[in-house]
């Protein structure tokens, strides 16, 4: 397998398993504080593996606790822009004319707004959790895969096996479904992967700037937060979240490069 | 027109970006009779098989004309009433075996479809019958569980042909079935497909460029020319006394064995 592949795969199986095995990871309850002076701003050591923050929570049971939030947050909310680009890119595509037209000006119109301050608006109106963050960065971010998605069909539709599968009296359901989304999947999976560390990015900088996950609910963005406020003197704060957000990020990205190296034909031949 | 006609096009136009691309064809295919629909590339062959299932690409601009199946006029219908029809009325195989199959769907999922959309067999039954229909096309049972990169270009043919048959439709409109094959396995499906039409008495349109399997197959020929049919007739009378001068080029250009030309007609 693909270098890239396998270690993006080794990274976030690991941020995964850690996620949903976070009570038996945690060192520490990442709500738990100590208030005395030696517990406060504790720097790495043996029984703190990432030092503690200032009301000496234990950083990386925090960061495990936080891993949930942000996985989940990437997971859904690709989920949810997935569902909503296939199928508008899917019947764009396939019926073309006027449900072509309708569904391209609604996607322009989704790129003319600058996604970040879009979702930071709508987050402002509806209140900041988790679930509107998921929510919100689904409904925003599904305009480039649907293009996608339509492009695919664009040239699918016209293939001598759609023709005979409609020849044969198939439902266009059954046509768009079944003959051709799966083999339009390839460039979708590879959109999807990349997406999911996007998402996260855009999760930890609405937490960063207190939009996102509310505390004391432990989330990678922020930590970061606090982190900034001690930055000269409590590294460990916003090294550690930060590496984090990095190394997950960077992981899908590789995942994603090295599925489409593997199902693009043409880059392949290049590569070969 | 023709009483006895099960599927009749009538003065049938369409153009693509205003160039006429189909000029008033009117054909008859009358029960249990073969039509051969004969000539060159680009002459509007196909594009008059799509029009009978209301196919046409959307670039195609239908201008007037009708196609009757049984007497009902085919573009008069709704949607969920044409779809009837395809396939289980009117069925049609493509030119080309490699890209006429899905490739990430097994053989006989797609022989089933056709079965899937238009009656509602118990899952046995379908099996059953996917299994009676890869009999028919000289098929194992067990090429119903292949890919279609599995299979060779003759077996996906012949998968096509059983998706074709599968509803056991009234007519069926056979597009260069045989083009992309080599000789062999043509005179095979060619056989085939005489041997199921005269069990069936099915009425079949036979799209074509090659005289010989004309004169294989047709009871009747149209010979098509720039959207047009110029010469229509009795396969005996077109092969023997063609009247179109285009006619007589295409039948002049059959190289016969022991032809001693040094030169083929162009």
């Amino acid at each position: 397998m693909n270098k890239r592949i396998l270690f993006g795969l080794i990274v976030i199986t690991v941020m995964v398993a850690s996620a949903v095995f976070a009570p038996f990871v945690a060192t520490h309850n990442p709500l738990e504080m100590d208030l005395s002076p030696e517990g406060q701003l504790q720097g790495p050591s043996m029984s703190h593996f990432f030092g503690t923050d200032n009301l000496g929570r234990d950083v990386f049971s925090r960061m495990v606790y936080g891993a949930r939030v942000s996985l989940s947050v990437g997971f859904i909310a690709v989920f949810i822009s997935l569902v909503i680009g296939i199928l508008l890119g899917g019947l764009s595509g396939y019926y073309g004319r006027w449900v072509d037209g309708l569904i391209m000006r609604l996607v322009e119109v989704m790129y003319c707004f600058p996604t970040f301050f879009l979702i930071m608006i709508v987050i402002t109106f509806l209140g900041p959790s988790i679930v509107n963050v998921m929510i919100v960065i689904g409904l925003t971010s599904w305009a480039g895969l649907c293009r996608l998605v339509r492009a695919e069909f664009l040239t699918l539709r016209e293939r001598d096996f759609v023709y005979s599968a409609r020849v044969q009296g198939v439902s266009n359901k059954r046509i768009i479904f079944r003959h051709i989304l799966p083999n339009a999947m390839a460039p979708i999976y590879v959109s999807a992967t990349l997406s999911v560390g996007g998402a996260i990015l855009i999760e930890s900088a609405l937490s960063f700037l207190g939009l996102g996950v509310q505390i004391p609910t432990p989330s990678w963005g922020n930590i970061l937060t606090t982190g900034r406020m001690y930055i000269n003197y409590a590294w460990w704060l916003t090294l550690f979240p930060g590496l984090a957000i990095l190394i997950t990020v960077l992981s899908f990205n590789l995942i994603g490069e090295g599925l489409r190296e593997k199902l693009d034909p043409k880059l392949k031949e290049r590569v070969n | 027109m023709n009483e006895k006609a099960v599927l009749e096009i009538r003065d049938l136009t369409a153009s693509i970006a205003s160039r006429r691309v189909i000029d008033k064809v009117s054909l008859s295919l009358e029960h249990g009779k073969v039509v051969s629909l004969v000539g060159e590339s680009g002459s509007g062959k196909t594009l008059t098989a799509l029009a009978t299932l209301d196919l046409l690409p959307q670039a195609a601009v239908r201008e007037k004309g009708k196609v009757l199946y049984r007497g009902k006029d085919i573009f008069g219908l709704s949607h969920q009433e044409i779809r009837q029809i395809r396939g289980n009325n009117i069925a049609m195989v493509f030119q080309e075996p490699f890209t006429a199959l899905n490739p990430v769907m097994r053989a006989g999922v797609q022989i089933n479809e056709a079965i899937a959309s238009h009656t509602d067999l118990s899952r046995k039954d379908i099996a059953n019958r996917t299994r009676e229909l890869l009999e028919m096309v000289e098929l194992s049972p067990d090429a119903a569980l292949r890919y279609p990169h599995e299979l060779s270009g003759g077996m996906r043919q012949r998968i096509v042909l059983a998706m074709a048959l599968s509803c056991e439709p009234e007519v069926l409109v056979l597009d260069e079935p045989t083009t992309a094959l080599d000789v062999s396995v043509q005179k095979q499906m060619l056989d085939l497909v005489k041997n199921i039409q005269r069990q069936r008495e099915m009425s079949i349109l036979f799209i074509t460029h090659d005289f010989s399997i004309v004169n294989a197959v047709a009871d009747e020929v149209c010979v098509m020319k720039r959207g047009e049919i110029i010469e229509k007739g009795k396969k005996e009378d077109v092969l023997k006394r063609p009247q179109h001068p285009y006619t007589k080029q295409l039948i002049e250009c059959i190289p016969r064995l022991g032809d001693m030309r040094e030169r083929l007609p162009v």
